[in-house]
């Protein structure tokens, strides 16, 4: 079934990246699957959030190849199936007025034409999408009178209201407890297992993540390795790398 | 006799709110943008429109729209490709604008009293011919609003998720710089160049000021702005005052009311549910 798709879901092809005159990537290619849960490590200013940026189309490669569903990222329409938490999600204006639930009703606008309109049937997704990051309650709040894990789950209510067919999450969990945070990545295991919602988690925290994720790209400007987790765990090129943390992300609990 | 049975009160009334409530609506949008200032900027802008149009002997109106749209993509465009702040394309662009304007108006030799009118508007004498085309104008910027209200929302709160969304966000910056260039020729009319960023920025400012969501935020705004202009014209009637300042005075005024509001509100919640409930963090 799945395994056997015809096309990545995601595409990348000797992509070049550079901010100014600053190389940030480097010749960067690897392919998503169907069902892929997969980890991007690595340290801070390595690219990481550059590299979704482009697969997403938000910023412009100098080089290289996208595609999505097996369409050119120029003349890709399905927006519908993409759900994208950004990591800026942790640094937005407290003061804008804008309640929870409007903030996940935004989410839903990918899977509309225009005029894009929120009916009666939307708000029943939107209940759903609060109830499943536990923030029903909270429905009415002001996004600013949150608690950064708070406002966190909103986003990824925003980002999954739509039932997209992946999900990219860039640092979702900066600022969130550690036991929402277990309980969070257990709701993206579940997404992954029983929904087969492809996940793609830009993360620092590898020890936690390791027993849901089935495959690892390593970045620092240039794709260290990318690959599965086992062959992950026994690769002599991600030990310098990691310098001793290996372990952590390769010990399934 | 009621003031309501004169008809230029009638259209004053009517072109002031419609009008007002427009700039209310789009000034929620630019204040949370960070480009409250672009109202400001495109009214020195038109008024190098206008004495162009004093000039050649134009509609006035109409050269007004027409240099306040171009200028209005101008900003965009300036702060997009040439990567300046907002700000700073804003000061460059109407300071050209205003002495571009200085100098057509010179040459028109036109320092007279229909100059005045549009500096300082003069709403208790629009013209019919005029308040139907004003009408048509603000109906229409107000219908397009409407039509993409979610899509300026999500794309004020976070573009780059609403660019993930298929959204076309510049093709939607340049139309909210479009119909904000309307909404300045159409502030014009009421309440002049001089004060149409006011009603760009006070009354929606009052609004977000005590809005708990973004539909509020824009509903209050437009109540401010009417209110404004009622209370406006009504005291421009009896006192025999310029409605543009009256106006513009009221909108500040409820803006003050409504930091007083908001504090007043936040006060009452922390005193109803103590210090340690009003901002609970874990709901476990
Ligand atoms: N807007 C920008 N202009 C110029 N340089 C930038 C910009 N954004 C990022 N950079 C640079 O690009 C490099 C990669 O940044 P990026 O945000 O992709 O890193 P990251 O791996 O996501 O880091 P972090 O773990 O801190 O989120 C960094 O060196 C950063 O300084
Ligand atoms: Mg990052």
């Amino acid at each position: 079934m799945s395994d056997h798709h015809p096309y990545p879901l995601v595409y990348v092809q000797g992509v070049n990246f550079a901010y100014g005159t600053t190389l940030v990537l480097s010749e960067i290619s690897l392919e998503i699957s169907k069902g892929d849960f997969l980890a991007i490590i690595g340290p801070n200013g390595s690219g990481k959030t550059t590299l979704i940026k482009i697969i997403l189309g938000i910023l412009r490669p100098d080089s290289g190849q996208i595609k999505l569903f097996g369409q050119d990222l120029g003349s890709f329409s399905k927006w519908e199936k993409l759900g994208y938490v950004p990591q800026s999600a942790s640094q937005i204006d407290s003061l804008f007025p804008v309640s929870a639930r409007e903030v996940v009703a935004m989410g839903l606008l990918s899977g509309k034409k225009f005029p894009r309109l929120i009916t009666r049937a939307d708000e029943k997704a939107i209940d759903e999408a609060l109830e499943l990051v536990d923030m029903g309650k909270f429905k009415t709040r002001r996004i600013g009178e949150l608690s950064g894990g708070q406002q966190q789950r909103i986003f990824i209510a925003r980002a999954i209201v739509n039932k997209p067919d992946i999900l990219f999450l860039d640092e979702p969990t900066t600022g969130v407890d550690a036991a929402t945070q277990t309980r969070f990545y257990d709701l993206l295991g579940s997404l992954n297992q029983v929904q087969k919602i492809t996940i793609v988690l830009i993360t620092h925290d590898i020890g936690v993540v390791s027993k849901y994720v089935n495959k690892v790209a390593c970045l620092n400007q240039k794709l260290i390795f990318h690959g599965n987790h086992e062959e992950f765990c026994r690769s002599s090129v991600v030990e310098d790398f990691l310098r001793g943390e290996q372990h952590l992300l390769c010990h399934r609990h | 006799m009621s003031i309501l049975s004169y008809g230029f009160m009638q259209r004053a009334l009517l072109a002031g709110i419609l009008i007002a409530s427009v700039c209310a609506t789009l000034g929620v949008f630019l204040i949370l943008r960070r480009e409250a200032m672009i109202g400001h900027g495109l009214a020195h802008l038109t008024f190098a429109g206008v004495a162009l149009g004093l000039l050649v002997h134009l509609w006035p109106m109409g050269t007004a729209l027409l240099v306040a749209a171009l200028s209005a993509l101008g900003i965009v465009k300036l702060r997009e490709k040439a990567g300046i702040y907002e700000d700073t394309a804003i000061g460059i662009l109407s300071s050209i604008g205003m002495a571009a304007g200085v100098i057509l108006v010179s040459l028109a030799g036109s320092f007279n009293v229909s100059l005045m009118s549009y500096l300082f508007g003069n709403i208790l004498a629009i013209a019919p011919s005029e308040l139907w085309s004003s009408l048509a104008l603000a109906s229409t910027v107000f219908v397009v609003i409407i039509l993409f209200y979610q899509e300026l929302l999500f794309t004020t709160f976070d573009s780059e998720s609403a660019k993930v969304s298929g959204i076309r966000v510049k093709r939607l910056e340049a139309m909210l710089a479009a119909l904000t260039a309307a909404a300045v020729v159409l502030g014009m009319k009421v309440v002049g160049l001089l004060l149409v960023a006011a009603l760009l920025v006070i009354p929606s400012a009052a609004g977000l000021q005590m809005a708990g969501n973004f539909f509020q935020a824009i509903v209050l705004a437009i109540i401010i702005a009417v209110v404004s202009v009622l209370l406006g014209l009504f005291t421009s009637f009896y006192w025999n005052l310029p409605a543009s300042g009256s106006i513009i005075l009221f909108a500040s005024l409820c803006f003050l009311g409504s930091l007083a509001l908001r504090r007043l509100r936040a006060g009452l919640i922390r005193l109803c549910s103590g210090p340690d409930n009003s901002y609970k963090i874990n709901e476990e």
